[in-house]
Order: structure tokens, then C-alpha cells, then sequence
């Protein structure tokens, strides 16, 4: 069994990452209730957590600054969701995990630009991971739903909403809230936690 | 003469979890997951944790009825609406079994025991124990920050949300944070001097052996397995 060096992750980098991760999930949950009301509304789900979960991941950046905290991130969040039913979004998770993972070594967690395209990445995954298997699959899609007792008209009404307008708009609002998360936690971190937190 | 609750190989837990998450995506009707929610919760009284066993119940009796109350409702209702969320939490209601059954049987000892055994790296299997069993602690945290600023007048909950978000956000999120920075300061000090950093492998004050329970334990799981299958299989005919 592999053990953390301490060039790599240390023990301290594995909890941080522990606890930040389960505040991201949460929020993750915790949208993903708020936004299941109409499927007009739930195709913004993706946007709460790429708004919200933004400072909690420079948190895990700003305490590590260590190849590999980006990747574990992606690949926790992923398994969580792949137990509750969501593989597409750990399979989507895994490849933003290794592309942002590229991105934030690069520059040793430092470049806010880095930064910021390895959250937006993380956000469109969780926008694909949430709605690939409508994509992949529609009638089998359709057909959960109605089995798992939600009415048809729902699951159409997802089905509808993705292949409409909307789901553009809900693609872009996921990508800026990425950025605006990412800039407002920035200047939250420096507010609170001094300015070597940025 | 109050009777020992039965200790399980936690790679058997781990086994009924997989089973658990496999089976939840699997049925596609109220009765069988009913009866998935009803064999964890026979896990959970044997395991002793007769508290997990009623919350299950509870939730899954109050999602059923509510559920029922909806579909009652004229198609119009705007009660409706809320039927798609109640009929999901309705369906994945066993996976709040599975957890309930990783919180009662499997401590983080345990289950990094179980991991270790599968091979998993400790990259993996920490960040993963310290998630889930952080999880239930920041409702407690929330709660903490909640009177916090109640004490101080500061205003709180969904109004306040709505009347400035940010404001209200701001002083949610920025204590979290530092609570959530010490908790993992304590979490990770604990650790060190528990030898996580050992590269040696990992003792255990209770060795992983199959017993006679886990036998007992498996064949039932086997047979509540074989039962939601044979459920939803009729059902879907």
C-alpha cells in the first residue's frame, strides 16, 4: 500500500482535500434538491455548484499548492456520485481531473488563470456528468423515469429542455459562474485570510 | 440480558453497500426498493444502531406517504410539481440506508482496513473516509454558525438570503471555512500521531477474519438480494 512522501501529498493535503470535497458535494446535493422542481429550472443545476463550490476548491489549492490535489478532488466527487447512481459524472470527473490537473501543475496550483480553467473545467463536467445519459440515451432515460415513478411529462420535459436553447444558456451561465466564482472567492480569501491566500 | 450486536467484516459492509448502490439504480418500483429499505434496515438493528433503523423507516414511510398524497392530487395541482423530487428521494431512499449502514458498521479504522485489503491507495481511501464521515458532521457545524450569528443579531436563513445574498453568504461561508480549516488542522494532527504516516501496513486491533456471523450475514443479504430481484422482476411483467 502506497504512503503519501511528503514531496507529494501529505496527510494534512489528504484531509484538506477530505473535508473541502464534502462541503462541494453537499453543495452539490444540496442543488441539485433545490432545482429538481421543474426541469426549466433544473438545467441550472450545474450552475449553483460552479458558483458556490468555487472558493471551497481554492481553499484545497491555496492549502496544498501539490500535483495530484486537483485530480483527487475530481476523482472523490466522482466515486461519491458513481455509488449514488451518477457513472457519468466520475467518468467525466476523471477526464477534467487529468486535463486540470495538466493545467494547475503547470504553474504549482499559483496561477489564478490556471486556476480558474481547472474549476470551469470541473463545472462543465458536472454539467455533463448530470445530463449525459439523457444525451447517450434518451429512451432509456424516459423510461427510468416513468418507472421510478416521476411523471413522464418530467423526464420529456428534461429531455425537451436539452434539446432546446436553454441548455446553451445553462452551459455558458455554468461557464461564467465558474470564472465569477473563482474571482469573488479569490477576493474573499484575500479579505479574510490575508492577501498570500490569493 | 441485552444481546451483542453483531460485528461484521467490513468488506462484507462494503460488499452490502456495492449491493445496495447496484440494486437502488436497479429496481424501478416503490415495493422493491421498500423491500431494500426494509432488509437495511434489519442490517441496522443487528449492527446495533436501532436509531439509524427507525430514522430509515421513518424517512421512507413519511417519503411513501407524501408521495401518495401528490399522486392524489388533480393533475393540475401545483402540488405536483413536487412530485418529481419526492419520488426520487422516494427511489434513492435505500442509499440513505447505505449510509446510515457505513456510519453503524464501518468506523474509519475499519473501513481503511477493508481498503487497504483491496488494494486502494491511502491517496484515495483518506480523502474518502474523512468525506463521508465529515459529512454528517457539518450539519452540527451549520448549526454552530447559525446561533453564532443569531446571538449577535446578524440575520439568517432563506430571507435574508434573498435580500442580500452575498452579505448573507459571506458570513455563512467564512466561518465554515475556518472551522472546516481547523477541523482538518485537529483531523490530520490525529492522524500523524495514529502513524498514518507509517509506510509499514496498518495494524488492526481487530484482524480482517471471516466469522461465523459474516457467514449468517452474507447468506441473508444473498437471500434480501435474490427477494428485491425476484420483486421487481414481477413487477416489471
Amino acid at each position: 500500500m502506497s504512503r503519501p512522501s511528503h514531496r507529494g501529498l501529505t496527510v494534512r493535503d489528504l484531509v484538506t482535500i477530505g473535508i473541502f470535497s464534502a462541503v462541494v458535494f453537499i453543495i452539490s446535493i444540496a442543488s441539485g434538491m433545490v432545482t429538481a422542481i421543474h426541469p426549466d429550472v433544473y438545467v441550472f443545476d450545474p450552475v449553483v455548484l460552479a458558483l458556490l463550490g468555487a472558493i471551497f476548491f481554492l481553499l484545497i489549492a491555496v492549502r496544498t499548492h501539490k500535483t495530484g490535489a486537483f485530480f483527487l478532488m475530481c476523482a472523490i466527487f466522482g466515486i461519491i456520485w458513481a455509488v449514488l447512481g451518477g457513472w457519468t459524472v466520475l467518468v467525466a470527473m476523471l477526464a477534467a481531473g487529468v486535463i486540470g490537473e495538466f493545467l494547475v501543475s503547470r504553474t504549482r496550483y499559483r496561477s489564478i488563470t490556471a486556476l480558474g480553467a481547472a474549476w470551469t473545467l470541473f463545472a462543465l463536467a458536472n454539467f455533463v456528468g448530470i445530463f449525459a445519459l439523457a444525451w447517450i440515451a434518451p429512451s432509456s432515460y424516459l423510461a427510468s423515469g416513468e418507472k421510478t415513478g416521476q411523471s413522464s411529462a418530467y423526464a420529456q420535459g428534461i429531455l425537451d429542455v436539452l434539446d432546446g436553447p436553454l441548455v446553451w444558456v445553462s452551459l455558458g451561465a455554468t461557464v461564467v459562474s465558474a470564472i465569477v466564482g473563482i474571482g469573488v472567492s479569490r477576493l474573499i480569501l484575500a479579505k479574510h485570510f490575508g492577501p498570500e491566500a490569493r | 440480558m441485552s444481546r451483542k450486536p453483531l460485528s461484521v467484516d467490513p468488506r462484507l459492509v462494503l460488499l452490502h453497500i456495492a449491493v445496495i448502490s447496484v440494486l437502488t439504480l436497479w429496481v424501478a418500483t416503490i415495493p422493491a426498493a421498500g423491500l431494500l429499505v426494509a432488509i437495511t434496515a434489519a442490517a441496522l438493528l443487528g449492527l446495533g444502531s436501532p436509531r439509524s433503523c427507525v430514522y430509515l423507516l421513518a424517512a421512507w414511510a413519511m417519503l411513501v406517504g407524501v408521495r401518495a398524497l401528490l399522486v392524489a392530487q388533480p393533475a393540475a395541482s401545483s402540488w405536483r410539481l413536487m412530485l418529481p423530487t419526492i419520488s426520487s428521494f422516494a427511489r434513492l431512499a435505500p442509499l440513505t440506508g447505505a449510509y446510515f449502514l457505513f456510519m453503524a458498521a464501518l468506523p474509519v479504522s475499519r473501513f481503511l482496513a477493508a481498503l487497504q485489503w483491496l488494494r486502494v491507495p491511502i491517496q484515495v481511501t483518506l480523502p474518502l473516509a474523512v468525506m463521508l464521515r465529515f459529512i454528517p458532521t457539518l450539519h452540527v457545524e451549520f448549526g454552530f454558525i447559525r446561533d453564532a450569528l443569531r446571538t449577535r443579531g446578524l440575520p439568517i436563513g432563506p430571507l435574508a438570503l434573498l435580500r442580500s445574498p452575498i452579505r448573507t453568504s459571506e458570513l455563512v461561508v467564512v466561518p465554515l471555512i475556518h472551522r472546516c480549516v481547523s477541523v482538518a488542522e485537529e483531523l490530520s494532527a490525529a492522524a500523524v500521531t495514529r502513524a498514518i504516516e507509517n509506510p509499514r501496513p496498518r495494524g488492526a486491533r481487530v484482524p480482517l477474519r471471516w466469522r461465523r456471523g459474516d457467514t449468517v450475514y452474507g447468506v441473508c443479504l444473498l437471500a434480501g438480494t435474490l427477494a428485491v430481484a425476484y420483486l421487481n422482476m414481477k413487477a416489471g411483467m
